[in-house]
């Protein structure tokens, strides 16, 4: 590619970037608020890894608790160990866990409350009324959603059954509903015309029980077999319908099985329909452009979600665990420049390939509307997508400057939710989290939004 | 990472090793090179296996055939069947070849496995289709077999070098050295479950340690074995250090028990067995060298306790998993699971949902889970276990595999429930897909049901609770103990396999002492001082 071309881009990042950086200081983040008992203890996680490993622990038990003295009893025997790191406030309350004391019950009390609201801030809600009002909520701030429905795993067919049900159940309750809202065109439309308002998220791993690797034929059948009926309802109801992606030894199944489905002739010539691609995967490159081929094949375009990837603590260490080679970055500038370069692509191949960037780091999503500016692409012509709960303030930003802006929202109950929210509090209590940086008063605005590449030889040197 | 608090002792750490990496099947390019094995293999069906004494094939009269469980109709190879004549011979062979091979450096003995290591490397997708026909294991867990083989080559290697360094302790005047030697003729009984692993982790134990093996295999895993013997043969094991007497065990198995000649005996297998052979080689005839040393790893009836706050996605799939893996034709597979009350209901409506849900097929097919069990008197026995379960108990699952029957030996997973303690289902090993679900009030019960039984080999807690996890830790009688994951597939060097009770004599596979039960410790000490004089120590001399 031209130098040229190169430095221009950049420059407009860089203009775009701090110009929103700009927009965003006049906000208040809502990120770290200081409101709750956990948020204290997420900076005490955040400083100390012991604590941090002992505290994700307690609130991903929690939920299982059903008495106070359990509650109790099981702060006291986490924290037991790390006690010497805590400050005085946690060192008071764990030493006196006489669980059945008044301080004991209102100690149980207050950290089932403090986790019910870490968790209400990322999960949208456990029933469908409560995800209705959610959904409203966020258009009425100009914000477009796509729902995901938190199971525990799938472990058997009736589960399976039931994942599937609630997906139909979903869409049949809540497209009517939300096809009559009235008409926003700054989410509703792009410039090929109407795009549909409901958009549900989906795991394939989910509608095979015994969806395994070894037996790709096996697990295509018995997910495309629970998968049609949702995408027949979706499109019924002018749904449409997003596969996540999910661990590394799941990928090329997944992409396998999406192909195969969305070239059936009854889905061919359907567009409302998309699939991700996880940046911090040196394969991320080969199979955009294996998607490419297969998508002028089809001829009918989809949407790509380019997202970094949600599962690299996992990955890093099953696969060390293993002793097989590590499929992600294991260096976090890599997984940034590798989510541009494959933005950059997207982007050339919009028409096609339509891009849903997914991010909360300001540098990717500044670079990707650099790139949308360098090509001449219409707003409408992309989206960008966050998660429920987290960068709000930058998803409002992005909306009021005329993006689509589209919600990530996870909904369910909280016993299954917990590894989706243990996901989410490691993420953005990693040293590698853009947010935690951008939050960080001490970092300047030139680091956060400095070139990956650069990024590397800066800490290098 | 622990999740409860240890005393805190200085910690020692493992020396290193690197494991064998298992094969990841979510790579197209392994898939097809399995299925591309499965099909060459299955073009060599049927052949003939000599014995192989003192580097001499044998062609006996007498044969056994060696089945494919999935499909009772195809032999997957004709192997002979040793006499007590032949089993003299190989005692014989074994112990004329000890003559020199226990003067063999241990750096070159160790050398000859790293070199057998390297042909099982080089053929695994061939020796793990063997193992598909010959003992019904699926895909995955047959890969798991050969690794495990190789893991135990590389590992005991390892040891062998530093074991054959002879340890000083001198002083001014006296030269004190520490150094092992070997018993001599070992005979190695190796059970079908584990055909390739097992089998190889008891001979090249015996191998480096400066022994001569008779290996005798399982009759159903006999082709596999012969395997084995070629790779020895092919890495430049000499002839008669190595011996393959394929044949029935009663018949020649207390030959070799009870023969002066043999020094030692390494078996797995069953508990009945493993005493049987306890006591022959306890009897001690006058023309023996010395007390025979046996180890012998037997069988288990292992629990996991499922606590009320364990995650259930968890604990559910790992006792699925290790209760159904392989057809429970583990001695480490899970028959029980020890439920405690406040989540005995969610359990078990999932575990059984979990387990209908698991493909009962031929091995040969990637998507079976659950193979067939392995010859019709393990599927008698079975079923006669399940009979008492529909009998005594409260049936979760029967799963009804009939279409199969004429197939191969196939038992479905069984589920049971309201399991009494004491009885049969809830105290014998049955070694079949058969779980056992018993309900505990508390902790203290689940321990003590737990530990009830005369095993003690391995057992699982899923708990999120550090305080019960360290109870599990201290008052779990198991060998191996694994909390908040399966308890089945232990790995060389990271898991050292091994029970006790009535699970086992002797220390663990792959762990570090293992070798230490080939060896004989030899103390020797000079007297380096003649008349006033004395050459200086050792770290002085240079
Ligand atoms: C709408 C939406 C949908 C999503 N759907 C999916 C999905 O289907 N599947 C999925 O896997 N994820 C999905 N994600 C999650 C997404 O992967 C994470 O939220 C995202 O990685 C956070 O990245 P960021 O750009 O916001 O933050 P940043 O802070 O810029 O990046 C954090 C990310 O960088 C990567 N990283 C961190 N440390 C390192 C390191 N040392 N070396 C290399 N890389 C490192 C990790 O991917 C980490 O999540 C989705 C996210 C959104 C917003």
């Amino acid at each position: 590619m031209a130098n040229a071309l190169v430095d221009r881009v950049e420059q407009a990042t860089q203009r775009i970037g701090r110009d929103l950086w700009q927009g965003l200081a006049q906000r208040r983040p809502s990120m770290f608020e200081k409101r709750w008992l956990l948020d204290q203890l997420m900076e005490w996680a955040m400083a100390d890894e012991s604590v941090k490993v002992q505290m994700f622990r307690f609130v991903d038990v929690l939920p299982m608790l059903s008495t106070h003295e359990a509650v109790t009893q099981h702060l006291q025997e986490y924290f037991e160990e790390v006690r010497t790191h805590l400050p005085w406030a946690a060192r008071l309350a764990v030493e006196s866990p006489q669980a059945n004391t008044i301080f004991g019950k209102a100690l149980a009390y207050s950290a089932r409350k403090s986790s019910r609201m870490m968790a209400e801030r990322f999960i949208a809600g456990t029933k469908v009324e409560e995800v209705l009002k959610s959904v409203a909520r966020l258009r009425r701030q100009g914000l477009a959603f796509t729902l995901d429905l938190l199971g525990e795993a799938v472990v058997s067919e009736p589960e399976a059954d039931a994942y599937q049900q609630a997906y139909l159940d979903l869409i049949t309750g809540l497209a009517p509903h939300v096809n009559g809202w009235p008409e926003d065109p700054q989410i509703d439309r792009d410039e090929h015309g109407w795009i549909p308002r409901c958009n549900v998220s989906l795991k394939l791993s989910a509608l095979y029980s015994q969806f395994k690797p070894i037996d790709p034929e096996g697990s295509a059948e018995g997910v495309k077999a629970r998968l049609r009926p949702i995408l027949r309802a979706a499109r019924e109801h002018d749904a449409f319908v997003n596969v996540d992606m999910e661990h590394y030894a799941y990928k090329d199944l997944t992409l396998e099985i999406f192909k195969q489905v969305f070239l059936e002739d009854e889905f061919r010539d359907w567009s409302d329909c998309g699939i991700v691609i996880q940046a911090y995967l040196p394969e991320a490159e080969d199979d955009l452009k294996d998607l490419l081929a297969w998508t002028e094949d089809r001829g009918t375009p989809i949407w790509v979600r380019l997202v970094k990837g949600a599962y690299w603590d996992y990955e890093t260490v099953v696969s060390e665990y293993r002793g097989w080679p590590c499929p992600v970055y294991t260096e976090k500038w890599r997984s940034d420049d590798n989510f541009e370069r494959q933005t950059q692509f997207l982007m050339q191949h919009h028409n096609t390939l339509r891009p849903a960037i997914a991010s909360h780091n300001l540098r990717s999503l500044a670079h990707a509307m650099a790139w949308a500016e360098e090509l001449d692409i219409p707003q409408s012509g992309w989206e960008i997508q966050m998660l429920y709960g987290m960068a709000e303030e930058q998803a409002q930003l992005f909306a009021e400057r005329g993006h689509r802006v589209r919600v990530y929202t996870p909904f369910g109950e909280l016993i299954p939710g917990m590894a989706y929210l243990v996901r989410r509090l490691l993420e953005n209590t990693s040293n590698d989290s853009f947010l935690r940086h951008a939050y960080d008063t001490s970092v300047s605005i030139e680091e956060l939004l400095r070139r990956p590449a650069d990024a590397a030889l800066s800490k290098a040197s | 990472m622990s999740d409860s608090k240890q005393p805190t002792p200085a910690v020692r750490k493992a020396e290193p090793f690197r494991n064998e990496p298992h094969t990841d099947f979510s790579r197209k390019e392994n898939r097809e090179a399995f299925q591309t094995a499965l099909d060459d293999i299955a073009a060599q069906l049927g052949g003939e296996f000599p014995l192989v004494i003192g580097g001499k094939s044998i062609n006996t009269r007498k044969t056994l055939a060696s089945i494919n469980p999935s499909r009772k109709s195809q032999t997957v190879g004709v192997v002979a069947s040793a006499t007590s004549d032949h089993a003299e011979e190989a005692i014989a062979a074994a112990n004329r070849a000890w003559e020199s091979w226990r003067y063999v450096e241990a750096a070159i003995r160790a050398e000859h496995l790293e070199v057998m290591a390297a042909e099982i490397r080089n053929r695994r997708f061939e020796l793990a289709a063997w193992e598909v026909y010959e003992c019904g294991k699926p895909w995955a867990e047959a890969d798991g077999d050969i690794a495990e083989a190789i893991d135990f080559c590389m590992y005991y290697a390892q040891q062998m070098r530093e074991l054959g360094v002879p340890v000083q302790c001198d002083y001014p005047g006296e030269e004190n050295s520490y150094s092992y030697r070997s018993r001599g003729v070992c005979v190695v009984i190796a059970p079908w479950n584990f055909p390739l692993a097992i089998l190889t982790g008891m001979t090249v134990a015996a191998l480096v340690s400066g022994n001569t093996v008779i290996m005798k295999p399982a009759e159903q895993s006999s082709v596999i074995a012969a395997k084995l013997m070629e790779i020895a043969r092919d890495a430049g094991i000499p002839p008669g250090v190595l011996n393959y007497l394929p044949g029935v065990g009663e018949e020649i198995g207390p030959v070799l028990v009870e023969s002066p000649d043999v020094n030692m005996i390494a078996f797995t297998g069953s508990r009945a067995v493993g005493l049987a052979i306890n006591k022959q080689a306890a009897e001690t005839d006058p023309r023996q060298r010395g007390v025979k040393r046996v180890i012998a790893e037997m069988g288990g009836k292992n629990a996991i306790i499922i606590d009320e706050d364990a995650d259930l996605d968890e604990a559910v799939q790992a006792v699925v998993g290790s209760a159904f893996g392989y057809s429970g034709q583990k001695c480490s597979a899970c028959s029980r699971a020890i439920v405690l009350e406040a989540c005995y209901d969610a359990f078990l409506t999932r575990v059984k949902a979990a387990t209908e849900s698991l493909k009962v097929g031929p091995a040969e097919h990637p998507a079976t889970t659950v193979g067939p069990v392995i010859d019709q008197e393990a599927f008698d026995r079975i079923r006669d276990f399940i009979a008492i379960g529909k009998d005594e108990c409260t049936t979760v699952v029967a799963t009804d595999v009939s279409e199969l029957a004429e197939e191969g030996f196939f038992i479905g997973p069984h589920v049971f429930a309201d399991v009494d303690p004491d009885s049969r289902l809830a105290q014998q090993e049955v070694f079949g897909p058969v779980l056992a679900v018993i309900k505990a009030e508390d902790l203290d019960q689940a321990l003590e049901l737990a530990n009830g039984t005369e095993f003690a080999l391995t057992g699982g807690m899923f708990s999120r609770s550090p305080r019960n996890l360290q109870r599990a830790r201290e008052e779990f009688e198991v060998g191996n103990l694994y909390l908040n994951r399966n308890i089945t597939g232990a790995l060389v060097q990271r898991h050292p396999f091994g029970g006790y009770k009535f699970s086992g004599i002797g220390s663990k596979a792959g762990g570090h002492d293992y070798l230490l039960q080939f060896l004989i410790p030899i103390n020797i000490s000079e007297n380096t001082l003649r008349r006033g004089f004395a050459p200086p120590p050792d770290d002085e001399k240079a």
